[in-house]
């Protein structure tokens, strides 16, 4: 006897079909509410059978990783062997810095006393966009990294597109020894530091290729603020403050949110390390820093 | 089989739907890895206490014969807490009159900035306090100060404390005053100078021996021990409110004051049969309570900050060691297992450690132990060093030191450094007042 599956979308009781009548009459009075509950629910699938809806979820399988694939890999779109396309990091890199002290920071009430509070005051910088990504629904093409959107639909002479990558090359070299030499100076005032050599990412990466691979900016930016950072030998051990700052275009710092440590000597010496280091170089894009400071 | 089979769809039909929606779900959920989040961790900041530049002006040549004083005054409490260093006056840049700008400041590596101005007017001194933060590049505080110029030396001390606790939080022991007993004309007198040594004044109290003062705190009232030329024990009580002196016990039987417990009773040591006990007296009736006793001897009890519990020294375990137990008398537990010799116990003032006196290759020394069972820390390793007493604050024990040849009054820093003497003259038994 050939199959036939249940009507979905009608209640049992009313069912018209007289051939399993009896039985359905049977099922029904045995668990009427679970049916007719279920029955109204899965909607749109009038005579679905067990391979209908295995159909179906085969298709929208396949339409969601196409739009995945679409979504996520739009850099390799336009690859042909006549063109290369080139990642480059800012259209400012050959710039030296020259603005002034600029970190923006909550400033602390005025007035006599002060509050005990007042270094752990949450700021939301007016353009942040806010602590967590949930609402981004991945990376959307337009805001991948800057200086691609010059290349990303135009057709460039492969001559020049060459030129255009030594000089970035050029000066990102030139700015990371800047950075190299300006850590030796601090190094100076600073027994304690500990600096990496300071190499290009390529060569970085290929003598750690274990580790997580930190990018040249985290490392300049790292040492910056250790190097700035200082605290008094007999004052009390054992505390952690964190930070969360966003680094603007210029370097200048921003501080989102400030975790305090509960003893306002140790949150001054985490303030004044990031007042010192403000501004830090430039940064390959506006990005963000979570920093952990702990004795 | 109909059921079955109603039910086996309608499991396909979720399932299908359920591991679609998922899929989707876990996808939006992937954290992008858009303009990247960098983390930093740092660890062992560079040891290096606040760098202030103080600059004390004189406003009317009255006032310029106090600079001098009041700005060492300064100088000396913030420095001695080890927080702060004071850059040199021939470094500065900007001239003590002209206004704040923390580009004069910034080279110098300074954190902070006090420009103190003192007017001296008919026997009184103002001063004005401007405080600044050079990394900010703004103001912190502006505060007057009015007082009798023959108290310039508290007034100095009052804007050390704004000073320190406007970067701590916490009440810094400036204004405080340490007890001790002293010699005078072959006797034993009670002497108060300030913290720093300074202001040393004597009590109009003399007595063959006085020893083991002890201080009620807030109820301002002292006792302490003294043993008379017939060879009595005999507890007195100066009330400092009234400066006013009571005699509440005395004995025949070798008898010594040990803490406050409020202000009719003191823990007291002594001895009824044969040995030394401890005892509550209590001082309207003169009536004594036996709290801790036996065949071996217990003698200085010291009452915990919280008041709940006791130290005490015994020799039960066959050498003098330091016990802890319960304000009731019970649960009576050592707490001393190094060296052969421990006496002296006193409460840190938070209650979590506790001082002693040990005794290593036949010298007396100080030592510092946690109560959570860790190991006891030696603070002292010059001459004989005994009777260790914190400051309020916790930051800094006052104790006597036989270590330049003669018994003085030591002050050091609750991690033994900074160890230098306070007094000239002999001194012995220090505790903190206020």
């Amino acid at each position: 006897m050939r199959y036939r599956a249940p009507r979905l979308l009608l209640p049992a009781s009313l069912n018209p079909g007289g051939a399993n009548q009896g039985s359905e009459g049977q099922s029904s009075s045995l668990l009427p509410k679970y049916e007719k509950k279920h029955f109204y629910i899965i909607l749109g699938l009038r005579g679905a059978s067990p391979l209908s809806a295995l159909i179906l979820s085969i298709f929208l399988h396949a339409i969601t990783l196409t739009v995945l694939i679409l979504l996520l890999t739009p850099s390799y779109k336009n690859l042909t062997h006549k063109f290369i396309t080139v990642r480059i990091f800012s259209e400012n890199i050959a710039q030296e810095q020259t603005s002034t002290n600029t970190l923006a920071f909550p400033s602390p009430g005025g007035g006599s006393g002060g509050n005990s509070n007042e270094f752990s005051r949450v700021v939301k910088a007016p353009d942040s966009p806010g602590l967590t990504r949930r609402e981004d629904k991945g990376i959307s093409p337009g805001g991948l990294v800057e200086g691609l959107s010059k290349f990303y639909y135009k057709e460039v002479p492969y001559r020049d597109i060459v030129e255009e990558a030594l000089h970035a090359i050029k000066a990102k070299k030139r700015v990371e020894r800047i950075a190299r030499l300006r850590a030796e100076i601090r190094k100076t005032h600073n027994q304690e530091t500990r600096i990496p050599p300071i190499e290009t990412s390529t060569e970085a990466q290929r003598l750690e290729p274990v580790l997580e691979q930190r990018s040249t900016y985290e490392v300049i930016v790292e040492n910056i603020i250790a190097s700035n950072w200082s605290y008094p030998e007999v004052a009390k051990k054992g505390l952690s403050a964190s930070v969360l700052v966003s680094v603007q275009k210029d370097g200048s710092i921003k501080i989102i949110e400030f975790k305090s440590s509960g003893d306002r000597l140790f949150d001054y010496s985490v303030k004044n390390a990031l007042l010192k280091s403000s501004p830090l170089p430039r940064p390959p894009e506006a990005v963000e820093i979570e920093m952990r400071f702990s004795e | 089989m109909k059921i079955v089979q109603k039910i086996c769809s309608l499991l396909f039909v979720f399932y299908s739907l359920g591991l679609w929606v998922a899929e989707v779900t876990v996808v939006i959920l992937i954290p992008s890895e858009s303009a990247g989040r960098i983390y930093i961790d740092l660890t062992s900041p560079a040891p290096r206490p606040l760098l202030m530049g103080l600059q004390v002006m004189a406003d009317g040549i009255d006032a310029e014969g106090y600079v001098h004083q009041i700005k060492k005054v300064i100088q000396d409490d913030l420095v001695y807490t080890g927080l702060f260093s004071m850059i040199e006056e021939r470094l500065f840049l900007e001239p003590a009159q002209s206004s704040f700008n923390p580009q004069n400041w910034s080279p110098l590596n300074a954190d902070v900035v006090a420009k103190l101005s003192l007017q001296v007017l008919q026997g009184n001194v103002r001063a004005v306090l401007n405080l600044y933060d050079v990394n900010e590049g703004t103001q912190i505080f502006k505060k007057e100060y009015t007082g009798d110029i023959n108290f310039l030396r508290t007034l100095a001390h009052v804007i050390a404390r704004d000073i320190y606790k406007r970067f701590t939080d916490k009440d810094p022991p400036f204004e405080a005053k340490i007890l001790y007993v002293g010699e005078h004309d072959g006797k034993s007198s009670i002497y108060i100078m300030d913290w720093d040594g300074a202001r040393l004044r004597r009590l109009g109290i003399v007595a063959e021996t006085i020893i083991s003062p002890k201080w009620a705190g807030e109820l301002r009232l002292l006792v302490y021990t003294t043993r008379e030329r017939d060879g009595s024990w005999v507890l007195k009580t100066i009330d400092f409110n009234t400066m006013t002196q009571k005699r509440i016990f005395e004995s025949k039987r070798l008898t010594m004051a040990g803490d406050w417990i409020d202000k009719n009773s003191i823990l007291i040591s002594y001895t009824e049969s044969d040995n030394q006990d401890l005892y509550i007296l209590d001082i309207e009736g003169t009536k004594l309570k036996k709290l801790i006793g036996g065949y071996a001897i217990e003698i200085d009890p010291v009452l915990s900050p919280d008041r709940r519990s006791l130290l005490f020294v015994s020799d039960r375990s066959g050498s003098p060691q330091v016990y802890m137990a319960d304000i009731s008398g019970y649960n009576i537990k050592r707490l001393t297992f190094q060296g052969g010799y421990n006496t002296s116990p006193r409460w840190s003032p938070d209650g979590s450690s506790f001082l002693y006196v040990g005794n290593v290759n036949g010298k007396n020394q100080i030592f510092i132990q946690k109560l959570d069972g860790s190991e006891p820390v030696q603070l002292t390793n010059t001459g004989n060093n005994e009777e260790p007493a914190f400051s309020p604050d916790g930051r800094f024990i006052a104790f006597a030191s036989d270590r330049d040849g003669q018994w003085r009054i030591y002050i050091m820093r609750f991690d033994g450094s900074g160890q230098r003497p306070l007094t000239e003259g002999y001194g012995f038994s220090p505790i903190w007042i206020k």
